[in-house]
């Protein structure tokens, strides 16, 4: 089954920029694409886990933590429908935080913060390390669910819209059987210019 | 034949992530709401123009040019599909790479009316094949992107697919609020 790639913290404010697309390319003879700009990959190649973050972090000019999950847990997610249908709108969004670990201990839901009629981030359910979270325009706050996360669980996660994830959903269930055809992967100067370092590949030299 | 009803599939008639969009598929009046849907993508996509057909809600994500080219593509697919599980054919048949897909059509260069045109053809043919089904073949089934699939949870899976991507376009991209912004001067 694919593996799905989640980037922490990229692509937010001024620091750690590059174009995951490019990216992907590169990693394109291990099966990756790219989904968004948040650092969101889908791998099909049968690499393992630890390998396939080397081949990530190695590509990356800053330090970035990865969160890796089978894709089958995603499809799962996503069959559970674990979101009331209503709760999307201008002002209310649905997210997933996926954690880098499974949380040590479990807390009482729906937890919102802040508490009472006022809540901008509720937290409504947890599966494995899929955390389950509703986001309220209030005023003119905007708190981040992943923050909220954070704090609440001691551990660092990378949280998505759900219909993100949706995406990611729709394209694991429809992946092709047959193995993806390899393409060459992008010069060293689309590489350069997207902030990626250039690491000799074998097939650089 | 807008007149269409066909019975849900039940759980076991396609992969678990498929019940999502099977889900928003209220009824069983299937030929009425594939009329509704494509009335419904024309009047919010058809008010906008090429240059609003380009906006996305965030860096990376698609276009709405790009998202009713997606729907163009994919219910092409799901209706061949179709087509072939109600002739009796238990030919396994492929999944389609739709990250792929959508950069490789280059949706945005084209005009957004021609997108337009591009989905009503192929909504008026569903229509039709859906309307010449025969009422016993609807329960047939295949295997579809390595997964068990009925002819019934196809069309469903066709209406609730689009359902789900136009409750993205008028969320996220705003695009119910431009069509009405459009119509009401």
């Amino acid at each position: 089954m694919p593996l799905v790639v989640f980037m922490r913290g990229v692509n937010v404010g001024t620091a750690k920029r590059f174009q995951p697309s490019l990216l992907a390319t590169e990693l394109e003879h291990l099966g990756v694409s790219n989904l968004g700009a948040a650092g969101t990959f889908i791998v099909r190649g049968k690499l393992g886990e630890s390998a396939l973050r080397a081949e990530f972090l190695r590509r990356l000019p800053f330090a970035c933590e990865l969160m890796v999950c089978p894709g089958r847990d995603l499809l799962k997610l996503a069959a559970d429908e674990p979101f009331p249908e209503s709760a999307e709108g201008p002002d209310l969004r649905r997210f997933v935080s996926v954690l880098a670990r499974r949380p040590r201990k479990p807390l009482a839901l729906p937890w919102s913060y802040p508490a009472g009629d006022q809540w901008q981030v509720k937290l409504v359910g947890v599966s494995g390390r899929f955390v389950l979270s509703l986001w309220r325009r209030f005023g003119r706050s905007s708190l981040e669910p992943n923050m909220v996360v954070e704090k609440q669980f001691g551990v660092s996660s990378t949280t998505r819209n759900w219909n993100t994830i949706l995406r990611v959903c729709e394209v694991l269930q429809e992946l092709p059987q047959a193995a993806r055809k390899v393409k060459t992967g992008s010069s060293a100067g689309q590489r350069k210019r997207a902030g990626i370092p250039v690491v000799p590949t074998p097939r650089d030299t | 034949m807008t007149a269409l009803s066909v019975p849900r599939p039940t759980a076991d008639e396609a992969a678990p992530f498929y019940h999502g969009y099977i889900g928003k598929v209220p009824g069983e009046n299937i030929g009425e709401q594939l009329v509704d849907q494509l009335a419904e993508v024309e009047r919010l996509l058809g008010a906008l123009d090429d240059r609003a057909g380009l906006a996305r809600y965030a860096p990376g994500k698609w276009s709405v040019k790009e998202v009713l080219g997606h729907l163009t593509d994919a219910e092409r697919i799901f209706s061949y599909r179709l087509l072939r599980i109600v002739r009796g054919d238990a030919t396994p048949l492929p999944g389609f790479d739709e990250n792929a897909y959508v950069p490789a059509g280059r949706f945005d260069a084209r005009p957004l009316t021609a997108l337009l045109a591009d989905f009503r053809a192929v909504r008026i043919s569903t229509t039709a094949l859906v309307g010449g089904i025969p009422s016993t073949a609807w329960s047939e089934r295949g295997t579809a992107s390595g997964n068990p699939v009925s002819a019934r949870a196809l069309i469903y899976i066709i209406l609730g697919h689009a359902a789900h991507h136009l409750g993205v376009l008028r969320e996220r991209y705003g695009v119910g609020a431009v069509a009405a912004t459009a119509t009401s001067v």
